[in-house]
């Protein structure tokens, strides 16, 4: 996959502005539609393939920055990668998700959970249906831009709030929000839509010596 | 990969190097592989020593879970936004009651340099496949698995803290001397 550009990806500034204090008065209705557009969205997304940079601010801290790709094929498949400044691999099979990391040459095997909240690269590839019995979903639209922001329903979900945008059809960014107020986000470089990904991209065999945990 | 410090695994260039123990202004960062109570997690961490005291920091992929921990004169102080904000003068009782696991971080200074807190703890030498060294200490058994140079100093590459079945390997990418404050 192409390396992404060195740009300085785009943060975005919190300020109340009239759009969210349209938000805070969201009606079941409006939020039934949210959802809805969102799992059409989803749904239409069989495949999904893209660079990312993920930048993580945290109070008193500089900004942490990571670079990878990501596969994503329903049902239930993806292929999380981080190459720089260090290696880490998630791959789902649909049953399993396998956790590798080759500093510590070992390998966590778990169970693929219905929760999207642990996993979020989920929402490109699990069940479009059950978004709006896992988030409360609003929308808002900035010129081309379309973002759905996500609240999870779940109390114990690792994150408050994750706004994922849309320019056309294509998805551009996702915001992870958790409840010590650390931002991460994640904006997708040159992202394709519905290509035909490779079986091999969603199995993974850990080298010899690997230590391996099974939960 | 470019961001990584070079690696000096070369074992001459490692026996000739100045160890690290004693030294109390530096920072480490790497990965941790954490297995307690059936659960593991795999995070990044960053430790910076200063004197007795630290600050550290881990987090899982996509920053899940995001933790700070700052060591003042004894007293621990960990913040993480689904626990809260919690402080303890006995931080092996703080760690185990938030993860369960009675890890005594305020030895961590001494530890991630390779070595025991305690000038009297009896240091077991390995050899080949084993690692390099080995010590127990408040019930911890620590082995450093392999070394690394850098920054001209000698400092662990590799670590293993086992204690019943609470497991944590520590990987160190970049160590680097801070100038004392």
């Amino acid at each position: 996959a192409p390396a992404p550009p060195t740009a300085k990806p785009p943060i975005a500034i919190k300020v109340a502005t009239p759009e969210q204090a349209r938000q805070a008065a969201y009606t079941p209705a409006q939020e039934q539609a949210a959802s809805a557009a969102l799992a059409a969205r989803l749904a239409a997304m069989k495949t999904l393939s893209t660079s990312f940079t993920q930048t993580t601010q945290s109070r008193g801290a500089p900004d942490k920055v990571l670079t990878g790709t990501l596969q994503a094929r329903k049902p239930g498949q993806f292929r999380w990668e981080v190459k720089q400044p260090f290696s880490q691999l998630i791959v789902a099979d649909g049953t399993s998700v396998f956790i590798y990391d080759p500093d510590l040459q070992q390998l966590l095997v778990r169970p693929l959970g219905e929760a999207w909240g642990e996993t979020p690269a989920l929402l490109f590839t699990g069940d479009a249906s059950q978004l709006a019995e896992q988030f409360r979903v609003r929308d808002s639209q900035r010129g081309a831009m379309t973002t759905y922001h996500l609240t999870p329903r779940a109390k114990d979900s690792l994150f408050t709030e994750l706004n994922l945008s849309f320019k056309g059809d294509l998805p551009h960014a996702m915001t992870l929000l958790d409840a010590g107020n650390q931002r991460t986000e994640v904006a997708f470089f040159k992202p394709q839509r519905n290509i035909t990904l490779r079986d091999e991209q969603f199995s993974f065999t850990p080298p010899a010596g690997t230590d391996i945990i099974r939960e | 990969c470019a961001n990584r410090a070079p690696l000096v695994v070369a074992p001459e260039v490692i026996e000739a190097s100045p160890s690290a123990r004693g030294l109390t202004h530096w920072q480490a960062e790497g990965k941790a592989g954490v297995t307690f109570l059936n659960s593991s997690i795999t995070a990044t961490f960053s430790w910076q020593r200063q004197g007795n005291n630290f600050d550290a920091s881990a987090a899982g992929p996509l920053n899940q879970g995001y933790t700070t921990l700052s060591g003042r004169n004894g007293r621990l102080t960990i913040d993480n936004g689904w626990i809260g904000h919690h402080e303890s003068n006995q931080p092996d009782i703080l760690t185990e009651a938030i993860t369960g696991v009675p890890l005594p971080v305020d030895l961590l200074n001494a530890w991630l340099s390779g070595w025991p807190e305690n000038p009297l703890t009896t240091i077991r030498t390995l050899a080949g496949e084993q690692g390099v060294r080995q010590f127990t200490e408040q019930g911890w058994q620590v082995r450093v698995l392999s070394e690394q140079v850098q920054d001209g100093y000698r400092v662990p590459l590799r670590l293993l803290l086992t204690q019943g079945r609470n497991r944590i390997l520590l990987v160190i990418q970049r160590w680097r001397l801070t100038a004392a404050s």
